[in-house]
């Protein structure tokens, strides 16, 4: 319910904010009566607010035509400012947080909100995550409108489907739930849809909170819900089927489900010859199995297989060893550990200091300890090596880092067998894991045949074109 | 009836195709005289013909839409029978995880790690097991395909790699003691696999030709038992005949350029299909449960089967004389018996009978 009196209700709005210094009123006259608007400094463009509203709402010329100002209001060009009705103060307290600027008439039944979003913002931008050699320069941004509008320049269709909604209790974080009406399996986003209802979350800061209610069943180490920067990623994964998903204030739209080979993906790969596309992929999969069991392979032949290498080989390593008074899983431990500071240190730090961190820690890891007899050089090119190899697939970096000191510890303890067995369970987890009935591990495992044309290899253009790749293929019945 | 699953027929043969290869890798031929090896190399046909021939009983409870569990039926007859049969098949399945779990673990402690104790390891193994059954029987199903793809690889290095120590002339001829060896022996091999008792619970899940796949599991699971017992008697001769474990010394001398040894990595390998194995049997065994009991699946009950299974494996693995007397006497035979012959044709049978007599009184 409003009061009668249009400041009363402005005083509503204002004692709602708890007296917050940015919340603005105005008051003024129109048709000869008095009215008062609300709405947030700094959410609001105030120019725009003169010139598209202030300035007609008070010139007189504009009302003689109309019956009432509330009529004026609802049929002249005040509709394509995106006007609401509101029905009490409350609502309108809400919708000021969105940056619409709320009126109140004296004697009104309801208010008016007008879109006059003008807050500041992040432009588009370069990706800073996805980098890639020939395709766009475009990333997503903060606000979730800049986000859909870039989606839709990449997808000119009625069929995408744009539906809104808004998450976290104290938050209010509009989400975006993106689809194609004619890909999609209907059943999928009814489900995405009742999950992003049903999260119960108080606060959203940012789209990968909302992973953990898409995923399947038991908790995994990789994640089955992706996350892109470039609309023109995501734009390719709705048209195989996929829902994507964008959060007010983050840059990262989720893409559900998502695959164990989508890691291993690249934009660039579609721009290139489908031979190399195969061959860099298969070079990805190798970095992965690199960056998560290389140290702990080494580990595992120096203390229990050494038959393992070649015979020429495994003398240098020993003797390199034997001047460092670690054992070698002490040392691989420990030296993971002082990488993993140091990236961490470096993706913290101010970027002015950032340099300083990497050059102090190359110097002292990499020159210092081989120079004092710490840590023995064949361990640090280990080291080195698969750093590099996991910074070439760098959205897995978190599952790895585990993996790659459970394997250390294993590989130390129990040799080659402990580090299989460990990888049998990596590949339940990856066999294990699924969202929506899409399997994880899938195309390869269920081995779909007719999928396999964008999986590991891709195929030719023209093939491509004749037929369309659908995430309904790996649904299980 | 209950809806199919997501577990393609191609996908559950694979898994027993694992579990039997790791049989297969650390099997110890105890009576080698009476095994020749020229019959070895056409083990495959007779080893089809009698496997398949094995496996109809378990074919027919499953019934024309091989969809049909073994307690669909004994739920006709009386949930004892159920209860029963529950236990008799969990048993089964538990004893041939032990029994697995022990020849990897003399496999290890005797060529591998040389008198070593492997308690560890063995422990690690079964408590592996434990979480990949929990993810249940799509994950192991799934999980068993790209083991299948590693197994294969590196089975097809060790044959290049080994085929120019290939000797023809030591094979023999085939058949030298006429057909009846070469049938008594495809009935021990036929005998040893247990795994088939899983399609009495596993059929409603599987999409699907069984029927066909069994056929076809046995055909290609005896052309690989006999391609690499003829690779390992043609390289390793006489050689070969004094060893415990053949195919492992087989691969002791694949190697290729710089990687002179590179059998630990290889029977890593064999640590993943024995972890198939042990995931694979108790999940059939929980299912087992989950059927005559209606008791859930989940943690607890893992865990609990767990424990029987490590019991089997610390009486079986006091020495390789107690595990061979043991597996010599013939337990193997009636367990296989009881379980793929026995237990499904009297099921079908009483519950023919039952339907026989209600009928009769129904029209009386």
């Amino acid at each position: 319910m409003l009061y009668k009196k249009a400041a009363e209700n402005a005083q509503a709005v204002k004692a709602r904010f708890g007296g917050s210094f940015d919340l603005a009123i105005r008051e003024f006259g129109i048709g000869g009566k008095p009215a008062a608007a609300v709405f947030l400094d700094g959410m609001c463009d105030e120019m725009k607010i003169t010139e598209s509203i202030i300035k007609p709402l008070t010139d007189e010329k504009n009302f003689s035509l109309f019956e009432s100002r509330e009529q004026a209001i609802r049929q002249t060009a005040f509709k394509g400012l995106g006007l609401k009705e509101i029905g009490d103060a409350e609502d309108a307290a809400h919708t000021v947080t969105e940056g619409n600027f709320v009126l109140f008439l004296e004697n009104g039944k309801t208010a008016f909100a007008f879109s006059m979003q003008g807050f500041p913002k992040k432009a588009v931008s370069e990706p800073q995550a996805e980098m890639n050699e020939r395709g766009s320069g475009e990333s997503f941004c903060d606000s979730f409108k800049d986000n859909a509008a870039l989606l839709r320049r990449r997808l000119k269709t009625p069929e995408l489907a744009i539906e809104q909604t808004v998450v976290g209790k104290t938050s209010h974080t509009d989400v975006l739930l993106c689809y194609l009406t004619n890909r999609a399996d209907p059943k999928m986003v009814d489900k995405i849809r009742r999950r992003l209802r049903k999260t119960g979350l108080d606060n959203l800061p940012g789209s990968g909170c909302l992973k953990p209610f898409f995923s399947g069943g038991a908790p995994t180490l990789f994640s089955d819900t992706g996350f892109t920067e470039r609309p023109d990623m995501l734009a390719a994964k709705l048209c195989e089927g996929r829902v994507g998903v964008i959060t007010d204030g983050s840059p990262f739209a989720l893409i559900v489900p998502y695959l164990f080979i989508d890691y291993f993906h690249a934009l660039d790969d579609y721009m290139s010859a489908p031979l190399y596309a195969l061959f860099i992929r298969a070079l990805r999969i190798l970095c992965f199995l690199v960056s998560a069991v290389l140290p702990g392979l080494f580990v595992a032949t120096c203390n229990f297989h050494p038959e393992v290498l070649p015979p020429n080989i495994m003398p240098d390593i020993a003797a390199a060893e034997a001047r460092t008074p670690f054992s070698l899983m002490f040392e691989a431990v420990a030296i993971h550990l002082i990488y993993e500071i140091v990236r961490e240190a470096s993706l913290r730090m101010p970027v002015a200091v950032g340099s300083a961190v990497s050059i102090v820690g190359a110097l002292v890891v990499g020159d210092a300890a081989v120079t004092a007899g710490l840590i023995a050089a064949p361990m640090l090119m280990v080291v080195a090596l698969t750093a590099i190899s996991s910074a070439v697939v760098s959205k897995l970096h978190e599952s790895l880092a585990l993996i790659r000191f459970a394997m250390i510890l294993l590989g130390g303890l129990t040799g080659f067998f402990g580090i299989f067995a460990a990888g049998g369970l990596l590949l339940a987890d990856i066999c294990g894991a699924g969202a929506f009935g899409v399997p994880f591990s899938a195309p390869f495992t269920p081995w779909i045949g007719k999928e396999q044309s964008d999986a590991l290899r891709r195929d030719g253009w023209r093939k491509l074109a004749r037929r369309r790749q659908s995430i309904k293929e790996l649904e299980l019945g | 009836m209950t809806a199919r699953g997501g577990i393609s027929a191609f996908q559950f043969f694979c898994t027993v195709f694992v579990c039997r290869a790791i049989a297969l890798f650390t099997f110890i031929i105890t009576n080698k005289e009476s095994f020749p090896p020229g019959d070895r190399a056409v083990l495959f046909a007779p080893l089809a013909l009698v496997g398949t021939a094995a496996v109809i009983p378990v074919l027919l409870v499953l019934g024309k839409r091989e969809d049909r569990t073994l307690f669909a039926l004994t739920d006709r007859l009386h949930p004892a029978v159920s209860k029963g049969a529950a236990l008799l098949y969990t048993a089964g399945a538990v004893w041939s995880a032990g029994v697995s779990l022990t020849r990897f673990d003399l496999f290890m402690s005797t060529v591998m790690f040389s008198g070593a104790k492997l308690l560890g390891l063995i422990l690690l193994l079964a408590a592996s097991a434990v979480p990949v059954a929990l993810r249940g029987r799509e994950t192991v199903a799934r999980m068993s395909l790209p083991v299948l793809a590693l197994l294969a690889a590196s089975l097809v290095y060790v044959g290049v790699t080994v085929i120019g120590e290939f000797a023809p002339a030591d094979l023999e001829l085939p058949l030298r003691n006429g057909v009846l060896p070469l049938f008594r022996n495809a009935r021990s091999a036929v005998a040893r696999t247990g795994e088939l008792a899983a399609l009495l619970v596993f059929a409603p899940h599987i999409r699907g030709g069984v029927k066909k796949g069994v056929f076809l599991w046995w055909l290609s699971f005896g052309v690989t038992g006999s391609l690499l017992y003829t690779l390992t008697t043609g390289v390793l001769g006489a050689y070969g005949e004094r060893q415990m474990f053949q195919l492992y010394a087989l691969t002791v001398l694949s190697k290729l350029g710089a990687a002179e040894r590179l059998d630990a990595l290889i029977c890593a390998i064999w640590v993943l299909c024995s972890l198939v194995r042990l995931a694979f049997h108790l999940i059939v065994a929980g299912m087992f449960l989950e059927g005559g009991f209606r008791v859930h699946r989940g943690a607890p009950l893992y865990c609990g089967l767990a424990l029987p299974v490590l019991s089997v494996y610390f009486v079986l693995s006091r020495s390789v004389t107690v595990f061979a007397r043991v597996i010599g006497s013939g337990i193997n035979d009636l367990i296989f018996l009881l379980l793929l012959i026995a237990a499904p044709l009297s099921v079908l049978a009483a519950v023919k009978i039952k339907t026989h007599v209600q009928a009769k009184k129904g029209i009386l």
